[in-house]
């Protein structure tokens, strides 16, 4: 994971493999949550199994601190962070 | 990350009656926007470009070609969509859609699951006696306005590989063989050119498929890259097996938590050989799925006993392990015996591919 240092007003994000990495601004309304992040992230990559149905992300700090969904987005500032999938094997 | 395509796609989504074993249409529901994550093409582009360049390219801007289906009658009708960049390509089939168009069929009412292009059908994929089947579809766009973003979403480039300077002859010289059973070797151009797995790490896998029984196992692979610059061959090598942490398992599922991928995570950083996650392995427990009252000569031939990755194994590949190097190890425990096949991205499709045993 790239360890270079974060202005405060911005956040990075990974998926678990870094082939898709992603940059914005630290929103300017304090109420956003992880949760909107996530779901603005998710919009770019695969985010459905094969039946449809969505895949449910959370994100880990690079300090290993997992986010929860509620948390305030200034969590993330001048930080990067995992979205770890929670994603189904099947036999069919 | 690259320019969007000039093209947008979308699928045709129709109805079938399953009579008699053959597809009978009752309706086309419509056309429904889809929208492909192309990472894994372009991560191809990205590797065949270091192969053959040395050098990773930077700000790709590729190109998405439809090719039309003539039988079909051609545009807008599609069988496949060609990427270019950096002097290299890649032929996306239909099925590397599938699960933008499960994604983009998901609300509609009383589908059921989507049948692959070019699938067989049998009754089981039926729903009720019908079956969704869809087709690609791409239409010039013109430059059509970006979606608008909610937070100023920029892409950025990807973590570069990293590669250890390998002797891969003497790798080779000291591993053995596993190949592809001849019916499935299509000649496929797979990205890495060798996969090695220890010997102990494939007798793992089986024997926790072994101990699992009825429900899958599983789990994730770690390792690291090697390049051979006289050979000029690039290969995967398989040093660490994190088996799946606090996986809710079923007879025809296993479910990779995020608990799971952060403990993979804190082993990457402390493992000092591995510093890339390979890909993954699970079971199939394939001599469950027939019932038992199913005569052994008719077991023998059933796909269900084969050593095919699922529709669910192929979208969780395409969201997780879109990397060009990813290999997936599939633990087959069927009627004639366990085996240990090996699969890997060629272009766009995930196929079985040989590897070594060390």
């Amino acid at each position: 994971m790239n360890t270079t240092t974060l202005p405060n007003t911005r956040i990075k994000l990974r998926d678990i493999t870094g082939a898709r990495r992603f940059s914005l601004p630290l929103p300017s309304d304090p109420d956003t949550t992880v949760g909107e992040i996530i779901e603005e992230v998710a919009g770019e990559l695969s985010h459905t199994d094969s039946t449809g149905r969505g895949i449910h992300y959370t994100l880990r700090l690079d300090d290993g601190r997992k986010l929860h969904r509620s948390d305030s987005a200034s969590e993330l500032a001048g930080r990067e962070a995992t979205l770890m999938p929670n994603v189904d094997a099947g036999a069919f | 990350m690259f320019a969007p395509s000039r093209h947008s796609f979308a699928i045709l989504l129709k109805r079938h009656a399953l009579e008699q074993g053959k597809l009978v249409l009752q309706s086309v529901i419509g056309r429904r926007g889809i929208k492909p994550d192309w990472t894994p093409a372009i991560e191809a582009l990205r590797w065949r470009a270091l192969k053959h360049q040395h050098a990773p390219p930077r700000a790709l801007n590729p190109e998405f070609l439809p090719v039309w289906d003539e039988n079909k009658g051609g545009a807008p009708h599609a069988r496949a969509v060609r990427v270019r960049a950096a002097g290299q390509e890649v032929l996306l089939p239909a099925s590397f859609f599938q699960t933008a168009a499960a994604a983009s069929a998901s609300d509609v009412p009383g589908i059921g699951a989507l049948a692959a292009p070019a699938a067989d059908h049998d009754e089981d994929g039926a729903d009720g006696g019908g079956v969704t089947t869809w087709e690609l579809l791409a239409f010039e766009q013109g430059g059509a306005p970006a979606m608008q973003k909610k937070f100023a979403l920029e892409n950025d480039e990807p973590e570069d590989v990293r590669f250890h300077a390998a002797d891969i002859g003497t790798l080779l010289a000291r591993s053995e063989a596993v190949p592809v059973p001849d019916d499935e070797d299509a000649g496929a151009e797979h990205e890495v050119d060798e996969v090695f797995v220890p010997r102990v790490i494939a007798g793992r896998i089986l024997q926790a498929a072994q101990n699992a029984g009825a429900v899958e196992t599983g789990g994730t692979l770690l390792g690291r890259l090697l390049r051979d610059e006289a050979r000029g061959t690039m290969a995967a090598e398989v040093l660490a097996y994190v088996p799946a942490f606090n996986a809710p398992a079923t007879l025809t599922t296993l479910t990779f938590t995020d608990e799971h991928f952060a403990c993979v995570q804190d082993t990457l950083v402390r493992e000092p050989c591995a510093d890339s996650l390979i890909g993954f392995a699970h079971s199939h427990p394939s001599s469950h799925f027939c019932p038992p009252s199913c005569p052994p000569e008719r077991r023998a031939l059933c796909p269900r006993q084969r050593a095919v990755l699922s529709a669910a194994d192929l979208a969780m590949i395409q969201t997780v392990f879109p990397r060009a190097y990813s290999v997936f190890l599939l633990a087959n425990m069927a009627d004639s015996g366990p085996t240990l096949a090996c699969f890997g991205w060629a272009g766009g499709s995930v196929v079985r591919r040989p590897y070594r045993l060390v």
